[in-house]
């Protein structure tokens, strides 16, 4: 809502300058986002007199003027406008003036003639859009008195600073200048001003000669049908043009103009009729009828509910109640008597009025919010007085009012609670006066206040409504600090936030950078990621996604960070390290979906952030520090977070699921619950984000792990006795798994094996048909004695025969 | 004699001035001239050749000549001492020790050198890069949310978390915005079914907090919010919030004040001027808004430019910068969550990470946070 102070002196006299006014407003609740100047001023620009025009010795199209600028000398001007003439009273620009475009009027030659200034057109003074020639200073300010030399700022309206003002929405009254006036009288300790107190006491009278009926009583109380006749529609005196371009507002016709004058002033919406268009002429208020079609004066055609509140003659329907009126009815230039509408309307029911219909305008943005329900006498008698003012042959024609007497709310108000609520001690005599000063009805009760709310204060149904107008009024900068005290509470951190902070710093550790990506995806996006974790993918969608790339929320977080893949490769990165926590979101039949509380990680690219070889070529199946990350290296790394995570003995087994290359990904469980899956990315998932590396992604439930890290574990004291160390080497069925041969060993050893080691993996020459060789390191140590060799002899034993027995192994002879 | 244990050296070694390694070189040379001049010249040649070894192989082989414990020269001349008379054997052998350990000693320095010169040798260059691993940076948005929860959690509030997709009761109606409030439409709201939406602030915790938990309550809310916006460089669909609530039997704005300060000289500057202001949530009653003083204009309202100074784009000329909002938790609020309004009172606030980030770290876009681009996310 603009607020100009040349509007807000003709309500409230005050002592203020506009950015105390501002200051003033922002500090109760009226942020005020700007201070704006309307109007010009043009310093350096005078009113100077064409003595001569005469061509240009060396330009057909220039002239070479003598201007009398108020000095003892005339001015040599080069002038290129057509209509430069002798006697002409034009704005100049002197030397050293800076135009209004920015540009600086400097001592020129222009084709060899001298030029002392410039003469402007209405353009170049951005008055208008104007540049067919010198603006004519006696057209523009007929009828007054010029001096030549004078500066023209002594002609113009002074600048008007216009406050942009933040109307919170429970007050809707700050949507009239009234309104935001009352708030600067209350905050400046300023006075209405003769006028307003006359405008204020104005009340139009109704007749019972017209034929209206509000046939919907709950959503229209109040409602005054007055006819004007004889009136005639034309452009608005240039003091209302100005006045609404201050609010910016632009000027239609007089009719239209005042509607808004007074909307913008009372906060009242009226609506004109073309009276000759009414049928009976009657006004019903009612609802629409399912169905009905209606073209509203912006001239798109309508469907209406029957949820809709709208005004209608004696036939059809004309308007919509409190949203906007309809082309039919609209006053034109050939109108000649029109009926003025100025009623109360449901707030909700304009609401959703306005919803239904995706209408919103300055009427309804008030009606919704809530008109003061007692302003419509005086603000329509404010319309009269100025119509008939501006069109001195109308006369009032027939009226009707019904009005239902807006029920008074009477509050109390202990100043205790407000001391209670603020910190602040309020004595009961500083409540009545910070309520008065708002216009509150106040009379004692003893140590309490009957409060009663004023019409326009429709947000204040509560005591605790009163506390905050108090508070308000009173200055939040008078709140003391009192600094909080804990009364022995103390905060915790639950197992959860514990998990989740280990889950991110266990992953930044492995050199992860943590992403956050966005929870919106395309749904193929979604039902690809959903099933590579073997999801029914039954997706959460949106009733109204912005866009097909944000259509549905992320079953889990493998589409974010594959964009984010996709996006770094694009910009050439080398390595793309990424990890995110966050939910994965599922419908699974519940009132709400399944938040699913992960951490997702993906490694593609170099091994290493930078290496160089130093040994010249690297030898054949080196381990390459330059190459780039392959199954193992990322297992690695997930290996790795599940031990910081205190996940014991992760069983790891191969997965198959869309999305994955074949026989490279796996699942991890713990017991019988599965609590991760990783492995290679297959090109179905890749294809979509165009990315043509190998990616390794991991993907772990959190829940899970909750219990297994708050577990807290038993110290154990290292054994003191020498360990034993035994390289064995099996050569196994090609088929058997590191994890089957690991445990078979492992159970052979029995306690007395401290660690058990893959270190090597072979197939090729010297390998039976079939096989292949997998060569342990075992550490074996007793708790309580040094091992006898021949107890290491029997272990061995047990071994080699277990893996004979149960993987059809045999013992690697050297 | 000296010539005879002499030829036991190859004459094509190589020499050098052992004066370089002991220095001392010539008055051992005039003591053993004094005391047995036999052996001057062993002694010469021996230090010459130990001195003049090139590397440590061949000094190696020139030591086992010389002392070696076997067949070296020294224990050459000393198996010849039986066959000397009584006092030359006496000289003869002081003689043969002195050189023993003065030869020893010139060994050692060879050896010492040319290990030194060997070391030299394999310097390397210390400037190479190493072989370096990754570094994880945690996201910027979780170092700005991890510093606003440890000074909460020093304050005494607790993590509670909450849905992202809520039902419209808690992110709405409990928070009293009844169905045709027209504060709604400053959330703009995705849906995702009839009742169902995307939380369009994380404020819908406080309502879940209090309906779970009695007060005293000291919570703080962080978390994800939506709403339905188009997206451009200072707006996105998808950003972050925390709520905090406090609820007591007397908690007061003053109570609220001293926290939203404490919060500010926490996480702006400890001597930032704050100012608070009321404004409307339909939750809060009455409703704050924090403002800290514009940092890009230190208050002024203008920056200094070439043309002579403009308003301030950052405030606008305002002078202030919005961080946060705030108030004391609405009687209806707690009517619905079934807390006695009279017996309990409670303060709230909301703020919103991006915007702390942004000022904080100079971030010009609100679209880079969710990018995840790794050149933007290695900076913090």
């Amino acid at each position: 809502m603009k607020l100009p102070i040349s509007w807000l002196r003709q309500w409230v006299e005050y002592d203020a300058t506009p950015q105390q006014v501002a200051e003033a407003l922002t500090t109760r609740g009226f942020y005020v986002e700007g201070v704006e100047l309307h109007g010009r001023a043009y310093p350096g620009i005078v009113v100077a007199r064409v003595l001569e025009a005469n061509k240009h010795p060396n330009a057909d199209k220039l002239k070479l003027c003598r201007v009398d600028a108020g000095g003892a000398e005339p001015l040599r001007i080069v002038c290129g406008a057509p209509n430069v003439a002798a006697g002409m009273t034009v704005p100049l620009a002197t030397l050293g003036t800076v135009m209004p475009n920015g540009l600086e009027i400097k001592r020129a030659k222009i084709r060899g003639e001298e030029s002392e200034g410039m003469l402007c057109s209405a353009r170049e003074l951005m008055l208008s859009e104007d540049h067919s020639g010198i603006l004519e200073l006696t057209e523009l300010f007929a009828g007054r008195e010029l001096k030549i030399g004078s500066p023209v700022d002594a002609y113009f309206p002074e600048p008007d600073a216009v406050l942009e003002v933040e109307v919170p929405f429970n007050r809707p009254d700050g949507m009239g200048v009234l309104g935001l006036a009352r708030e600067v009288k209350a905050a400046l300790g300023g006075r209405w001003t003769v006028r307003a107190q006359a405008l204020l006491g104005e009340r139009s009278k109704a007749a019972d000669t017209f034929d209206l009926a509000c046939e919907d009583a709950e959503g229209c109380p109040s409602y005054l049908a007055q006819v004007v006749e004889h009136v005639t529609v034309g452009p608005s005196p240039a003091w209302l043009v100005r006045a609404l371009e201050a609010m910016g507002q632009r000027s239609i016709n007089n009719i239209v103009d005042l509607t808004n004058l007074v909307l913008f002033e009372f906060g009242q919406p009226l609506h004109a009729f073309d009276l000759a268009k009414l049928d009976g002429p009657a006004i019903r208020v009612r609802r629409a009828s399912a169905g009905e079609k209606f073209t509203t004066l912006d001239g798109k055609e309508r469907e209406l509910t029957a949820e809709v509140l709208v005004i209608a003659d004696a036939k059809k329907t004309v308007a919509i109640a409190g949203v906007m009126g309809g082309e039919r009815s609209e006053v034109s230039a050939s109108t000649t008597d029109i009926l003025l509408e100025c009623a109360w309307f449901q707030p909700a029911r304009v609401r959703r009025a306005s919803k239904a219909l995706g209408l919103s305008t300055d009427a309804s943005k008030r009606y919704e919010r809530g008109v003061d329900p007692a302003i419509g006498s005086a603000a329509a008698a404010r319309f009269l007085n100025l119509l008939l003012e501006l069109c001195p042959g109308a006369k009032l024609g027939a009226s009707k009012r019904v009005h239902a007497e807006p029920q008074p709310r009477t509050l109390t108000l202990r100043p205790s609670r407000a001391t209670r609520l603020v910190g602040l001690p309020f004595a009961i005599d500083r409540c009545e006066e910070l309520l008065r000063a708002l216009e509150f009805g106040v009379t004692r009760e003893g140590v309490m206040l009957k409060v009663h709310v004023p019409t326009w204060r429709l947000d204040c149904t509560l005591e605790d409504d009163l506390v905050e107008e108090i508070a308000r009024s009173n200055g939040y900068d008078r709140i003391p600090e009192a600094p909080l005290h804990t009364g022995g509470a103390y905060a915790t951190r639950t197992p959860r936030e514990r998990v989740v902070r280990r889950a991110r710093e266990a992953m930044l550790a492995r050199g992860l950078n943590e992403a956050w990506c966005g929870s919106l995806v395309s749904e193929s996006e979604a039902t690809a990621a959903a099933e590579a974790l073997g999801d029914e993918p039954k997706l959460v969608r949106l009733v109204n996604p912005m866009s097909r790339e944000g259509e549905v929320l992320r079953p889990n977080l493998l589409p974010g960070l594959l964009r984010a893949c996709a996006h770094n490769l694009r910009q050439g990165a080398p390595a793309v390290r990424l990890f995110e926590v966050g939910a994965g979101v599922l419908d699974r039949g519940g009132r709400l979906p399944e938040e699913r509380l992960m951490l997702v990680a993906l490694v593609t690219g170099q091994r290493w952030k930078h290496s160089h070889d130093t040994t010249g070529a690297l030898k054949d199946g080196a381990y390459d520090v330059r190459g780039t990350v392959d199954f193992l290296d990322a297992k690695g790394l997930w290996e790795a977070w599940l031990s910081e995570m205190r996940v014991d003995s992760p069983q790891w087994r191969a997965y198959a699921a869309p999305g994955w290359k074949p026989g490279a990904s796996a699942e991890v469980a713990v017991g019988a619950s599965r609590i991760a899956w990783a492995g290679t990315l297959g090109q179905s998932l890749l294809r979509p984000y165009e990315i043509e590396v190998p990616v390794h992604v991991f993907v772990a439930l959190l829940d899970p792990l909750v219990e297994a890290a708050s577990a807290t574990p038993r110290a154990k004291v290292p054994g003191r006795f020498p360990s034993v160390r035994r390289d064995l080497a099996f050569f196994v069925p090609r088929a058997t798994t590191h994890a089957r041969l690991h445990e078979c060993l492992g159970g052979a050893a029995g306690e007395v094996l401290r660690s058990i080691e893959l270190f090597d993996v072979y197939e090729g020459p010297g390998t039976p048909e079939g096989m292949k060789s997998l060569a342990y390191a075992m550490e074996l140590q007793h708790a309580e004695r040094t091992l006898a060799e021949s107890e290491v002899q029997e272990i061995q034993a047990r071994m080699v025969a277990a893996v004979a027995r149960d993987c059809g192994g045999q013992l690697r002879e050297r | 004699m000296s010539d005879t244990l002499l030829a036991a050296l190859d004459s094509n070694w190589s020499a050098a001035d052992p004066a370089a390694l002991t220095p001392d070189h010539a008055a051992r040379l005039a003591e053993l001239e004094q005391l047995d001049p036999a052996l001057v010249a062993l002694y010469r040649r021996g230090s010459e050749v130990l001195a003049g070894a090139a590397d440590a192989n061949t000094l190696r082989d020139r030591h086992t000549a010389l002392l070696g414990r076997e067949r070296g020269v020294i224990t050459l001349g000393l198996a010849e001492m039986p066959r000397l008379s009584v006092d030359e054997r006496k000289v003869r052998g002081k003689a043969l020790n002195l050189v023993k350990r003065w030869l020893t000693e010139v060994h050692d320095a060879r050896r010492e050198a040319i290990a030194l010169e060997r070391e030299a040798a394999d310097a390397l260059d210390v400037t190479l890069p190493g072989r370096r691993g990754f570094t994880g940076r945690p996201h910027v948005l979780s170092q700005v949310r991890d510093d606003l929860l440890d000074l909460f959690h020093g304050l005494g509030f607790s993590i509670y978390t909450s849905p992202e997709v809520e039902l419209d009761e808690y992110n709405f109606e409990k928070l009293n915005f009844g169905p045709d409030h027209p504060a709604r439409d400053a959330h703009d709201t995705y849906f995702a079914g009839p009742d169902v939406v995307l939380r369009t602030h994380t404020s819908p915790g406080w309502v879940r907090a209090m309906e779970e938990r009695k007060p005293p309550l000291r919570l703080v809310f962080p978390g994800r919010v939506y709403r339905a916006e188009a997206v451009d460089a200072s707006h996105m669909d998808q950003f972050h919030q925390i709520d905090g609530l406090f609820v007591d039997r007397n908690v007061s704005m003053a109570d609220l004040k001293a926290t939203l300060n404490t919060f500010a000289r926490a996480i702006y500057r400890a001597d930032l001027p704050t100012r608070i202001i009321p404004i409307y949530f339909p939750f809060v009653e009455p409703g704050v808004q924090m403002d800290v003083q514009c940092v890009t204009c230190s208050g002024t309202g203008h920056i200094a430019t070439a043309e002579g100074g403009k308003r301030c784009p950052v405030c606008k000329g305002t002078k202030w910068v919005e961080v946060l909002g705030a108030g004391m938790v609405h009687p209806n609020v707690f009517r619905a969550v079934g807390i006695d309004p009279e017996i309990y009172t409670g303060f709230a606030f909301g703020m919103g990470l991006e915007r702390i980030a942004m000022g904080r770290y100079g971030i010009p876009e609100i679209r880079l946070f969710l990018e995840n681009d790794l050149r933007f996310l290695e900076q913090f």
